[in-house]
């Protein structure tokens, strides 16, 4: 095999075999759950960039970026207020507004233009993110106290609290997003938008606020997914760099501007790298892109198929 | 255009070029090392605005070919060993196959698709690269890929295939085939019915574009002597299309000047301070908000503008 | 645990290396009225510093800025180098080696650089290396820790342009598996970043590991990408395979995180002994990591880096560590102690060779013996590595410091460890070096 580690078929084989399959079977489906945790995040965060694309049409580089500032704002709310659901909530609204701001200020310039414009646009806005979070807050990664809410055992092994919190906030966030889609006039217009501009437009919705909304809104996500991930690591440069790249995997492998596809990808990748850790260490680094590659190469529009 | 002009336009050009041929005799080593970078970028750019600019397809697979060929030059001379003239005809192999492969699974789909696919091949190729260490060096890459010439020759000798490769590029464009190319960007269900075959024609274009960036990687890995993953990484597949939209990717030479503007402005930048990406990302923005065509898209609109208006006056 | 032993010095002695190297940082050395009595070679001694300013491990440029930038300013206030004044200019370089090569060309070519110091990453390392030769400067590395880059680029393919005044992988994997030895853990795991550091200090700890305790096994591997946030599916799949001790390579940013989160999943506790934690941790005392991680690091784990400010326990190092933490309020980080003593180096050839001639510098700093804040090093001539020892040591919270100390020192002489010419067999040596003739 061409790639290093690959503990694989060793160890968990042969326990399978030797029907110790209980041990084998608790251990898989604990990676799993950790998997899924981990897809709660990425969901956080890549449903923004599905949401403003489907409306907007705009791939919104930028977003790892307001993923950056909401972690950064929260870290500081924290320090004043030593509440960290106030922070992490005034931290993503914080970035919600940014969010608007840049879309009214740069980035509508360009909805007419094709996509290499606001990609390059949106670049050039990670840029100046990045410099403007370096002044301010330094280069050195910064971490909040722990919250240090505890584990609990589930199969044996120990599992944070946390991370049973933030699946909670992922699927709150699937919910809340179902009723605002399929309950509300707002919800309504915006599945106009996105199926079909001109006709939406023609029945007297204007496109501009929805624009705007939707990068409030999808920005505001990206924030808190920054907030949620602060108490787990820290708030450093380059970190928008690095969830962009899963952000775009999982919008474009569920088809872009597909909700429920970023979902059911967000799933897919948390969980795979997940297993991937487990029987093939050396692997992890490359498994989402073979999957996305795989994916694409035979469904381009995605799994679901564009909005 | 007037005939006027175009002959302005060719006057332009060999100064220009005179004026690159006469830099080495300045004697400053670091600004011969800057142009050779910026005409390898440069050709680096023009190959892939074929599939961009002509064929209408972002691409940001790229990278692929540049750090394919690359790599394949840096194993035939360090590991295996081979001959120069063996290992140069073995990189750019080495690229036109990768086209090929990452043509036939991307060029029947639309733009955007086309656009993700490509992305997802070249985050897939780098990570291929990152762990296939026995061959690619891993994250350390391949060094000792010897030049024996010095910064000053090799000046000249990427001078010279360069303006080769562009005057290549720009016969192929403006045939009949560049022609088609054209055709197929602005409307495709024509070109089909005129009889042609539109996946044959952008397969074609793919590899053009795929062999010359292959050159662009193989001028690259002798540079520095050394190859690494950075360059199969996609954001250096993002490198042409920053060049391309800020020269403008209408036209043969806009990546060229986009190419200078971007390399020229950076260095400049973080000459003088460290928090230099502040001001290129400025510099970004205010050219995608301010020069939609590219700066060589804007300024020959606007010449045209003027030549036209012109024209009106004298007619009325 | 063992004491460093005292026999250092004099086997020094033993060696007859003297050279011309006495001692090289603080205020010995020339006095000023011998400085101004030497002519002066140039206006300005300009010496480039190439670090990584920006992204996620942009904290690594500043750390090595804080070293140099003192030794510049306290060798200036004392009349600069025989009456030249010292410059430094940052470079940043992003851990891209183009940008490296580009800007290490910038700096020579274009900016009148007469030396080239730092560098973080190894992989970068061993592109700017290759300039070098084209350059004709020299290129003192603070930080990169390859192997490669002396085994390979130096010893083998003769490049002489360039020295290395940090510890290399030596330390992340030889001396690891040397202190991992004396802890009653059998089932070594790992978790690394998974990438040629990563690699070559594994590789490094198991060969060692084996020659010196085979009756321990290597249950489980874990290679996590560089800017991972999630550590928890590579933390769970560690402990499944029910290790006793964790060697692990993280630094930066990567390192908190996987502390925090080993932390919480009982990575720790999985590896807990009578007298501490099994864990070996190579980068765990770099600064930033102690200062970001402060009491959450658990006492008792072991931890080293390429300069610990409590090591040696010398009047240079105490006077150094003074001097940095008035300037800056902080302690100094490895790569600042090391980039600190490379700007004195530098001062001390000048003054040595009074010239400025690359080859007469190659030649002076073969075989140097030099005695800085990180101790006494000795240039090695073969693979211009400089040889000092580190030592680990578990972390201790105690209050009166910002961050953690060490307590347990546990270290050997830098000779026994560091993989010696021709690099074919595996450390620990039994016996001491050859004796050498100059």
């Amino acid at each position: 095999m061409i790639f290093k580690g690959g503990s694989f078929t060793a160890t968990s084989l042969v326990s399978f075999i030797s029907g110790i399959g209980g041990a084998f079977v608790e251990m898989v489906i604990f990676q799993i759950l950790v998997g899924l945790s981990t897809a709660m995040l990425y969901w956080v965060v890549s449903v923004g960039l599905t949401f403003i694309f489907g409306v907007t049409r705009v791939l919104n580089f930028a977003h790892g970026s307001f993923y950056m500032l909401g972690a950064f704002f929260t870290l500081t709310l924290f320090k004043w207020t030593n509440n960290f659901v106030l922070s992490a909530a005034l931290g993503s609204l914080a970035v919600g507004i940014i969010g608007l701001l840049c879309e009214r200020g740069v980035i509508r310039f360009t909805y007419s233009l094709p996509v290499a414009f606001q990609l390059v646009l949106t670049f050039g806005l990670v840029l100046i993110f990045e410099d403007l979070v370096r002044f301010t807050w330094g280069s050195v990664p910064q971490m909040m106290q722990p919250l240090g809410l505890g584990t609990v055992m589930v199969a044996g092994r120990r599992f944070p609290i946390y991370s049973f919190i933030v699946m909670g906030i992922g699927l709150s966030l699937w919910i809340i997003l179902y009723f605002l889609l399929l309950k509300t006039k707002l919800g309504l217009m915006i599945r106009a938008t996105i199926s079909d501009i001109e006709l939406a437009m023609a029945n007297g919705i204007n496109p501009h606020l929805l624009y705007s909304f939707s990068f409030f809104f999808g920005s505001l996500l990206a924030g808190l997914g920054g907030a949620i991930t602060l108490p787990m690591c820290s708030a450093s440069l380059g970190m928008g760099e690095r969830i962009i790249i899963y952000s775009f995997i999982i919008t474009v492998m569920g088809g872009l501007g597909n909700i429920k596809g970023a979902f059911i990808s967000s799933l897919i990748i948390g969980v795979s790298e997940s297993l991937c850790a487990l029987f093939a260490p050396g692997l992890t680094i490359a498994i989402s892109y073979i999957i996305l590659a795989m994916i694409l190469v035979v469904k381009p529009e995605g799994i679901y198929g564009e909005a | 255009m007037a005939k006027r002009s175009n002959n302005l336009v060719y006057l332009a050009l060999v100064f220009v070029l005179l004026i690159v041929l006469c830099i080495p005799l300045l004697g400053k080593t670091y600004t011969n090392y800057i142009v050779i970078k910026i005409s390898i970028l440069a050709l680096y750019g023009v190959a892939f605005n074929i599939m961009f600019g002509y064929c209408g397809l972002l691409s940001f697979g790229h990278a692929i070919f540049f750090s394919a060929s690359a790599y394949a030059l840096g194993v035939s001379l360090t590991k295996l060993n081979l001959p120069i003239f063996i290992a140069l005809p073995a990189g750019l192999l080495t690229a036109v196959i990768f086209s090929i492969i990452v043509g036939f699974l991307s060029l029947r789909h639309k733009e955007i698709h086309f656009a993700m696919i490509t992305l997802a091949l070249s985050m897939l190729f780098w990570g291929i690269v990152m762990k296939w260490r026995t061959v690619t060096g891993g994250e350390d890459g391949i060094t000792g890929i010897t030049r024996s010439l010095s910064i000053t020759s090799y000046y000249y000798v990427c001078f010279i295939i360069v303006l080769f490769c562009l005057f290549l590029i720009y016969k192929i464009l403006f045939s009949d085939f560049g022609l088609l190319l054209e055709g197929i960007r602005e409307n495709e269900i024509r070109v089909e019915f005129s009889g042609h075959s539109v996946i044959r024609l952008r397969m074609l274009a793919m590899i053009v574009s795929g062999f010359f960036t292959g050159v662009s990687g193989i001028l690259w890995a002798f540079l520095d002597g050394a190859v690494t993953p950075t360059i199969a990484h996609w954001s250096f597949s993002a490198v042409p299309v920053i060049a391309a939209l800020i020269g403008g990717p209408q036209s043969f030479i806009g990546p060229i000047v986009g190419t200078v503007i971007y390399v020229i402005a950076e260095d400049f930048i973080t000459r003088f301070t460290l928090y230099w990406q502040i001001w290129l990302g400025i510099v970004v923005v205010l050219i995608v908000l301010f020069f939609r065509g590219g700066i060589v898209g804007t300024i020959s609109k606007k010449i045209s503008d003027l030549y036209y208006s012109k024209l009106k006056e004298k007619l009325s | 645990m063992r004491e460093v032993p005292e026999t250092r010095r004099e086997f020094l002695k033993k060696l007859g290396i003297v050279g011309a190297g006495v001692v090289v940082c603080g205020s010995l050395g020339l006095t000023k009225a011998q400085a101004s009595s030497r002519k002066k070679l140039k206006d300005k001694i300009k010496i480039g510093h190439i670090a990584i300013f920006s992204g996620p491990f942009g904290t690594y440029g500043e750390l090595q800025k804080r070293g140099s930038m003192l030794a510049a300013e306290e060798i200036n206030r004392a009349g600069g180098i025989q009456g030249s004044k010292v410059e430094i200019i940052y470079k940043d370089s992003r851990a891209k080696p183009a940008e490296a090569v580009k800007q290490a060309r910038r700096l020579v070519e274009s900016e009148g650089a007469d030396f080239i110091i730092g560098i973080d990453s190894s992989g970068v390392v061993l592109g700017v290396a290759q300039a070098m030769p084209e350059l004709k400067k020299l290129l003192l590395v603070t930080h990169a820790a390859t192997h490669k880059l002396t085994e390979e680029l130096v010893y083998k393919k003769g490049n002489k342009y360039v020295f290395r005044l940090s510890v290399p992988t030596y330390q992340d994997g030889t001396m690891a598996a040397i202190a991992a030895a004396q802890l009653p853990a059998k089932r070594w795991a790992c978790v690394h970043p998974d990438y040629e550091y990563g690699y070559a200090s594994w590789e490094l700890f198991k060969a060692t590991l084996k020659k010196l305790r085979p009756d321990v096994e290597f249950v489980g591997e874990s290679w996590a990408k560089i800017g991972t946030t999630d550590f928890k599916p590579f933390i769970s799949s560690i402990l499944d395979k029910k290790p006793d001790g964790i060697h692990t390579v993280e630094w930066g940013v990567d390192l908190f995180t996987f502390v925090r989160q080993a932390k919480e999943m009982g990575l720790f506790d999985a590896v807990r002994y009578k007298d501490g934690y099994a864990w070996i941790n190579p980068m765990g005392y770099s600064i930033d990591a102690m200062e970001a991680l402060k009491k959450e690091y658990p006492e008792g784990c072991w931890v080293s880096g390429r300069y610990l400010w409590q090591y040696p326990p010398t009047e240079l190092n105490q006077k150094f560590v003074k001097a940095h933490y008035k300037r800056w309020g902080h302690l100094p980080a490895y790569s600042g102690a090391t980039s600190y003593t490379a700007v004195y180096l530098i001062k001390h050839l000048i003054e040595l060779t009074q010239t400025l001639d690359v080859d007469t510098h190659i030649k002076t700093l073969e075989n140097l013996a030099i005695y800085s804040p990180v101790g006494e090093m000795l240039i090695r001539k073969e693979d211009h590595q400089a040889v000092y020892d580190v030592p680990f040591g578990q972390i201790k919270h105690d209050s009166k410091f910002p961050i953690p100390v060490l307590k347990n020192f546990f270290g050997m002489p830098a000779q026994m460890y560091f993989r010696r010419p021709p690099f074919t067999e595996t450390p620990p040596y039994t016996g001491y070096p050859p004796f050498m003739s100059l």
